[in-house]
């Protein structure tokens, strides 16, 4: 199996177009179909959270010594009102969930001769529920709840020794609590990060008081870090390890292993204090940049039932059907409901490879022209053409 | 080229805030007091009381009267409750909450027929 396919660029981007007709497709079946979820008030006012912890997390996948550039953005709408209904103190009112997510992350060089690297993350999230849809501007409604989730970071990285640290602040800013919420106020809170090598370390504190801390240790190699990208050192796993103050939940153990040519993998996660709460999914990737990508999910929830999700993934556009990390990210959200999200999420180095979050392989970049196979129909200096040439001037 | 309306389309289904051309987030209700008693005074109600009333319709009406069109940026199926003038009371001000139950507003023009159903009051919608 080569690195890069033979295919050209051109046949990868008409494909994706090709698979954009076909999300179109099932974004109006799953719609048809979907049935409504009731947000919960407690689920809105637990969120928080998770979403700075995914924050962290993702912020940690992104920031290696070696990357220069990363840009995520996320526009989750729900297509019908219906289909997220609140349960709030009146009844079950209709509205829209929303989550819109911004991600930028940039290390340069100031001096070129020099491995030193500067440079800096903001992860920006707003999230809440609005009883009208928005793009900008929401309609800051007595039913409604309008938060934002900022992560900032400073970054000082070493090249040579593949080593960095980071420094920053988390801020969660209730933009606006309508009056059938309890109330919320601002928050900071600060976090160190250290990576070198496979591992990375970070510890989130609000004030004096200890949050989380995450261990990762990226085994499997990455071709983008310039390690091996076909052999047995891809087969290793990436393990993530997360011990939390909250003591209703405070260990969780993830892992990602690759199946097949880093195109196949399997992840899971497990919250051994909490009832043996676990989710695992069996992802398949188009190729080692894992931009385009389909997933499969089933989660077993503390209190005992099962559920199952599918999902797609492309540039532009996300579509999930009841996923099990959609449940962490959006608002406890289960049962038949199709979530479309306007997405993006690339990381680059400059001028060499451009890939997703955690990706061992680069996207191909380049236009190569594909080789023309000796005997095929197209071919003219093939003897075979020669000779019909030859017979058809001697008929003249 | 089929490929660019497509893509269009798509665009449209993920821009959220044009959802209003085709989704009302607002009803726009309507009472008509069919029973034999004067109503006033429509209000969406928290059962628990953990939140306070929300007042939609100020009108008061008689018997066989119906009210003006008020619109208010609700939708889903919400607790509804209405004050009725006993008749046995005989006096002016001796008016009486009651519940309507939890009622389907589905959004857009909606016109409610009070009608009587025992002591109950029933909401049909024609």
């Amino acid at each position: 199996m080569p690195e890069h396919p033979e295919h050209t660029c051109f046949i990868y981007l008409n494909r994706m177009t090709f698979r954009i007709n076909w999300i179109l497709i099932l974004i109006l079946a799953c719609v048809a179909q979907s049935s409504a979820w009731t947000v919960q008030p407690s689920a809105l006012q637990d969120q928080p959270m998770l979403t700075r912890e995914s924050q962290l997390r993702e912020f940690d996948e992104a920031f290696k010594p070696a990357f220069d550039s990363y840009l995520g953005f996320g526009w989750m709408l729900l297509p019908k009102p219906d289909q997220s209904r609140l349960q709030g103190p009146y009844g079950e009112q209709n509205g829209f969930a929303f989550r819109h997510r911004f991600a930028f992350m940039m290390q340069r060089n100031p001096d070129t001769t020099s491995p030193i690297r500067t440079g800096a993350a903001w992860w920006v999230e707003r999230q809440g529920f609005e009883t009208e849809d928005f793009l900008a501007f929401p309609n800051y409604s007595d039913q409604g709840l309008v938060r934002e989730i900022h992560t900032f970071a400073l970054l000082l990285s070493n090249t040579r020794y593949d080593a960095g640290v980071a420094a920053g602040l988390q801020w969660q800013h209730p933009e606006h609590v309508g009056n059938i919420f309890a109330p919320e106020s601002d928050s900071l809170w600060w976090f160190g990060h250290a990576t070198w090598g496979k591992l990375s370390v970070q510890t989130l504190f609000h004030r004096t008081e200890w949050d989380h801390i995450r261990a990762s240790f990226n085994l499997g190699s990455r071709a983008v870090l310039g390690s091996d990208s076909v052999g047995v050192r891809t087969y290793l796993p990436d393990l993530s390890l997360v011990l939390r103050h909250d003591t209703s939940n405070p260990l969780c153990i993830s892992a990602s292993q690759n199946l097949w040519h880093q195109m196949l993998y399997l992840t899971g996660s497990w919250y051994p204090q909490q009832s043996g709460e676990r989710f695992a999914s069996l992802k398949v990737y188009g190729d080692g940049s894992h931009l385009v990508g389909a997933e499969f999910g089933v989660r077993h929830f503390h209190d005992g039932t099962w559920t199952y999700g599918v999902g797609i993934e492309a540039p532009f556009v996300r579509i999930s059907c009841n996923l099990p990390r959609e449940y962490d990210q959006f608002f406890k959200s289960r049962g038949n409901n199709v979530l479309v999200e306007f997405y993006m999420s690339i990381e680059a180095i400059a001028g060499k490879s451009l890939f997703a979050l955690n990706a061992p392989r680069s996207a191909p970049l380049e236009s190569t022209p594909v080789k023309k196979k000796a005997g095929s129909k197209d071919d003219f200096s093939s003897p075979d053409n020669t000779s019909k040439t030859k017979t058809s001037g001697g008929a003249q | 080229m089929i490929r660019k309306p497509l893509l269009l389309l798509l665009a449209l289904s993920l821009s959220g805030c044009l959802t209003h051309w085709v989704v009302d987030t607002d009803t726009r209700l309507q009472i008509d007091n069919r029973l034999p008693y004067s109503v006033a005074d429509l209000r969406v109600y928290a059962p628990e009381g953990s939140a306070p009333d929300i007042a939609w319709m100020p009108d008061t009406l008689v018997s066989g009267k119906r009210s003006s069109v008020y619109d208010k940026a609700l939708v889903g199926t919400l607790f509804c409750s209405i004050s009725t003038r006993d008749s046995l009371c005989g006096q002016d001000t001796c008016w009486r909450r009651q519940s309507l139950g939890k009622q389907d507003l589905p959004g857009g023009s909606v016109i409610w027929r009070l009608e009587p159903n025992g002591s109950a009051i029933s909401v049909v919608i024609p």
